[in-house]
């Protein structure tokens, strides 16, 4: 008799719960609809496109599934400037790297109030507007400004520090820092203290108890901080486009291209599924070998 | 010699004591629970009495928090039922149960005043507004806890929050009360305290508490009633002498206090609920234990600790050990002997007797022929 | 008393760091001054002045495109906080599969770079024959900006605790009003951190905006990476003191807002641990 009474209401309990989920569902679909109206079914067409032809005289593209685009991009022409691109675009992660590690690793020293002092100061920046920070260095750099001068006197660099690779890497390397000290800091601040002394006690000193007690920990940072960088650096289309000065042509420059200036859609699309394939496999080995070497760190 | 059944020990409270309504507060009839595969409530039936203070006792995993929010209606009950105030309330949501609950961590809005957190059932209940001021004010007076209706609870002690969140819960006048083990946070000092405060309440307000806590102390000292669980099962349900003094199993006896275990078998069971077993080095004697003990059975003799004292000298039903360890606790003195029947036994002694044996004695250790109780030992 | 070494290397670390923060500031910089800089060539200096500010605020095509960009970043808020705040109540009560989902389609929105997001989205639009306007600049700016406006309140609801809603459904709050007396309370710091973060983003978007807009329509970036390829005049540097204003008073409201929501602090708790 107890239990009857439960299961004569299991319909409408049942009901009521099926009801619940179908609301609880209704809340995942604006954003699913939006992920695949505007981002899903975009790619997609971007991918089926690199698969098709363009008719140079009409333009009009037939859709036949053809790999002759990724061929091309095999072609020396390309090739050259899509490792051209990737190099500045890497090299320029690197700098950010060496630049931002002294910082982060001085400001997670520091006592508290001095340590959010300097952290919200390099954050600031960052809040400002990134093209005014991006042209802005066109005043900076330009030949008459006080440091191109000096570089010049100093003899640091010939054909002037704008409208060249020097000035793009620059750019991303100062726009893109904040983003590289934040993880990097955080990294730091997730080493016990102790470890850092433990070190020392055992008799590794200074740099030597840096570089092998501290760095090896903080590689996730480095890790978080390296992708944070080099995966938008690689997409970078405001800051060549404003201090290459056309000599300077990232991936993202030549994408665009294709699409807004020659109008070839299918290249356009083969170039940007591939270097976004590029990037996919080397996040992926970063992370892997990154969770390999962290464990070898801990053990 | 005469033979102290079961029944003279303190009054017979394994069912709870007749109420004038005919009905008790909470009543749960063959209720369990399982989450993805794991049995957290078994097939437990629960009789709780109206006015009582009622503790729910058991290690961590074993079931009574999830009991208690079975209860409350926070989760529902896969078979069975369950009944508050006489009214059948299976599956009425929590929302609309006469039964409010205290947190383990309070559960204070954090983005309202502590007049508000009080008033808030108040307010779902849609009371005047004079009202509600009125009787929250009078709760905060009950908690103790005057002149801090504006802050916030994060501006409060881990003492005071707890106070609010029993006023909170209490304002509601519900029928009964459910604390889920509500002093955990709090150091030994504030816990006693809150402990006694708590009781008080409780017997000035007569609302129906039920308590849930791993702790054997605190139930002891605030229930009239306590039912002790096990992997999501009522063991023994009774008032804490008895369930002390007359466990019903093996792990009941050995949660609430520490159990000397002599090995000893069933010679004959005389049907009175004594039995005649023998033991090795102490022949066969007459003891109370357990219902369904059969002949040739094998079987933990238990006493408690404060009922074995040393002799001097051999007698019957003593047992021959050397004194391994003596710590000096105050008021009482803790010794650790070892025995060859029942392995190291522990004895206690008021503190001020003197005579104290000391480590490597040795003597013979014995106890009253009542202070014996025989569990099954395949427990 | 620290050993010499360390002073020593404190000391270059110090060096180091100021000379990096010289660094970061000093474009900021360059454009503050030059914008009050009489002198319309930016090498010499020639005294304080307000006339580059008022030559671009009187500008048309300026005021024009700071409507649109104003404009454009509301519409984005509103849909883009909208879809937040429903996938974290999504997320509050889904399964692990539904919460993976979820996560999945939350990160490649912002995973890629930009660039390719909003080419596609241009090819699909030319593809479907849909004018580039206002509002599919406004499409684009949701699809990313909805992603960390979910991060955001999600993080909250996250951190929201379950035994709160339990309590207030057992002192007879049903669950409509559960949510309304404690879920929404609880999450509107985050809701409005969401909202100053997408306006910001939006406001200074480039990339989507330049490829989404078409003809018709110009945001302020827009108009500040036409008249920066050839030259940097003083003008220029005016409308840029006024982006940076916005963005700035953006970003810095939503730090306020998390910090006084206590989120800060749970963040940088949780590095510190």
């Amino acid at each position: 008799m107890s239990t009857a009474g439960a299961r004569a209401q299991m319909p409408t309990l049942l009901r009521q719960r099926a009801w619940r989920s179908l609301r609880l569902q209704a809340l995942a679909v604006p954003a699913y609809f939006w992920t695949v109206l505007f981002f899903l079914v975009p790619l997609g067409i971007l991918a089926v496109y690199s698969f098709g032809q363009i008719d140079i005289l009409t333009y009009k593209v037939h859709f036949g599934w053809t790999v002759q685009h990724y061929v091309d991009l095999g072609q020396k022409l390309y090739r050259d400037s899509i490792f051209r691109s990737l190099e500045l675009s890497f090299g320029a992660t690197l700098a950010c790297l060496v630049v931002g590690l002294p910082v982060a690793y001085f400001i997670s020293l520091q006592r508290r109030l001095l340590e959010y002092v300097l952290l919200i100061a390099v954050i600031v920046p960052f809040w400002t507007s990134f093209i005014v920070r991006t042209y802005a260095w066109i005043d900076v750099l330009s030949p008459g400004s006080p440091l191109a001068r000096l570089a010049t006197t100093v003899g640091l660099s010939r054909t002037g520090l704008l409208y060249n690779n020097v000035a793009v890497a620059i750019g991303i390397v100062a726009n893109y820092l904040p983003l590289m000290v934040l993880p990097l800091y955080i990294g730091f601040k997730r080493i016990d203290p102790a470890l850092r002394e433990a070190a020392r006690d055992l008799g590794a000193p200074g740099r030597r108890a840096f570089r092998r007690v501290v760095l090896p920990l903080a590689t996730p940072g480095i890790v978080a901080g390296c992708l944070l960088v080099a995966v938008p650096a690689t997409g970078e289309y405001v800051i060549p486009s404003i201090l290459g000065g056309g000599k300077t042509e990232m991936f993202g420059n030549i994408v665009a291209d294709q699409f807004l200036t020659v109008g070839d859609y299918p290249f356009g699309s083969a170039l940007a599924v591939s270097v976004m394939a590029l990037l996919t496999v080397f996040i992926l080995l970063i992370r892997a070998a990154s969770s390999s070497f962290g464990a070898e760190g801990t053990s | 010699m005469a033979i102290v059944t079961k029944n003279t020990i303190g009054t017979n409270l394994d069912r709870p004591p007749a109420t004038a309504s005919g009905h008790g507060a909470v009543t749960l009839t063959g209720v369990s629970r399982q989450y993805g595969g794991v049995t957290a409530v078994d097939n437990i039936d629960l009789d709780v009495a109206d006015g009582e203070f009622f503790a729910l006792l058991g290690p961590s995993g074993c079931g009574k928090s999830t009991t208690l929010r079975l209860i409350a209606g926070l989760e529902l009950p896969d078979g069975g039922q369950i009944q508050i105030g006489g009214r059948e309330m299976t599956n009425v949501p929590a929302h609309r149960r006469p039964v409010n609950t205290v947190f383990q961590q309070y559960a204070l809005f954090p983005h309202l005043s502590i007049f508000e957190n009080v008033a808030f059932g108040l307010r779902e209940a849609r009371v005047r507004r004079s009202e509600i001021r009125a009787r929250v004010s009078r709760m905060l007076q009950l908690v103790d806890l005057v002149g801090r209706d504006d802050s916030k609870p994060r501006q409060l002690s881990g003492g005071m929050q707890q106070r609010v969140a029993l006023a909170r819960a209490l304002v509601l006048e519900p029928r009964v009360l459910l604390l889920d083990e509500p002093l955990a946070a709090l150091d030994r000092k504030l816990r006693r305290q809150m402990q006694e405060s708590i009781k008080d309440i409780q017997r000035k307000v007569g609302t129906t508490f039920v308590f849930v806590t791993h702790d054997q102390d605190e139930a002891f000292s605030m229930a009239d009633r306590v039912a002790v669980m096990n992997q999501g099962s009522v063991d023994q349900v009774g008032e804490p002498r008895r369930i002390y003094e007359r466990p019903r199993s093996l792990f009941v006896a050995d949660f609430v206090g520490v159990s000397n275990k002599i090995p000893a078998r069933v010679v004959r069971a005389n049907g009175d609920g004594s039995y005649e077993v023998s033991v090795d080095s102490l022949g066969t004697t007459r003891v109370l234990g357990v219902d369904g003990l059969a002949p040739d059975e094998d079987a933990w003799l238990v006493v408690r600790p404060e009922s074995m004292e040393f002799r001097v000298g051999s007698t019957a039903a003593a047992l021959s050990a050397t004194v391994v360890d003596v710590a000096y606790m105050g008021p009482q003195v803790v010794y650790r002997a070892a025995t060859d029947v029942a392995g190291e036994v522990h004895v206690i002694a008021p503190g001020r007797r003197s005579g104290n044996a000391s480590p490597g004695e040795e003597l013979s250790v014995g106890w009253q022929p009542d202070a014996g109780w025989l569990l099954p030992r395949g427990n | 008393m620290t050993p010499l070494w360390m002073r020593r290397r404190r000391l270059g670390l110090a060096l180091i760091t100021s000379v990096v923060l010289v660094f970061l500031y000093l474009p900021i910089a360059a454009v503050l001054i030059n914008a009050f800089n009489k002198d319309s060539t930016l090498a010499t200096w020639g005294g304080v002045t307000g006339k580059w500010f008022g030559q671009a605020v009187s500008d048309p095509e300026i005021r024009h495109s700071f409507v649109q960009s104003t404009k454009i970043a509301l519409a984005t808020t509103a849909i883009s906080v909208a879809i937040a705040i429903c996938a974290a109540l999504y997320w509050r009560s889904a399964g692990r599969w539904g919460r993976t989902l979820l996560d999945s389609t939350t990160f490649m929105r912002i995973a890629l770079p930009e660039v390719v997001t909003a080419l596609a989205l241009f090819v699909m639009f030319r593809r479907l024959n849909i004018t580039l306007g206002i509002w599919t600049v406004i499409a684009g700016h949701v699809m990313f900006n909805s992603a960390y406006a979910t991060i955001v309140v999600q993080a909250r609801v996250a951190a929201l605790d379950r035994t709160l809603e339990d309590a207030a459904a057992d002192l007879g709050a049903p669950p409509r009003r559960v949510f309304r007396r404690v879920v929404l309370p609880l999450l509107s710091p985050a809701v409005i951190v969401a909202a100053l973060l997408t306006f910001t983003f939006s406001f200074d978007d480039v990339v989507t905006s330049l490829f989404l807009a078409g003809s018709g329509t110009v945001t302020l970036p827009m108009e500040i990476f036409g008249l920066v390829r050839f030259r940097v005049t003083p003008e220029v540097n005016a409308i840029g003191s006024g982006v940076m204003l916005v963005t700035l008073t953006g970003f810095t409201l939503a730090a306020v807002a998390l910090f006084a929501s206590g989120g800060l602090r749970r963040t940088i708790g949780r590095a510190r641990a």
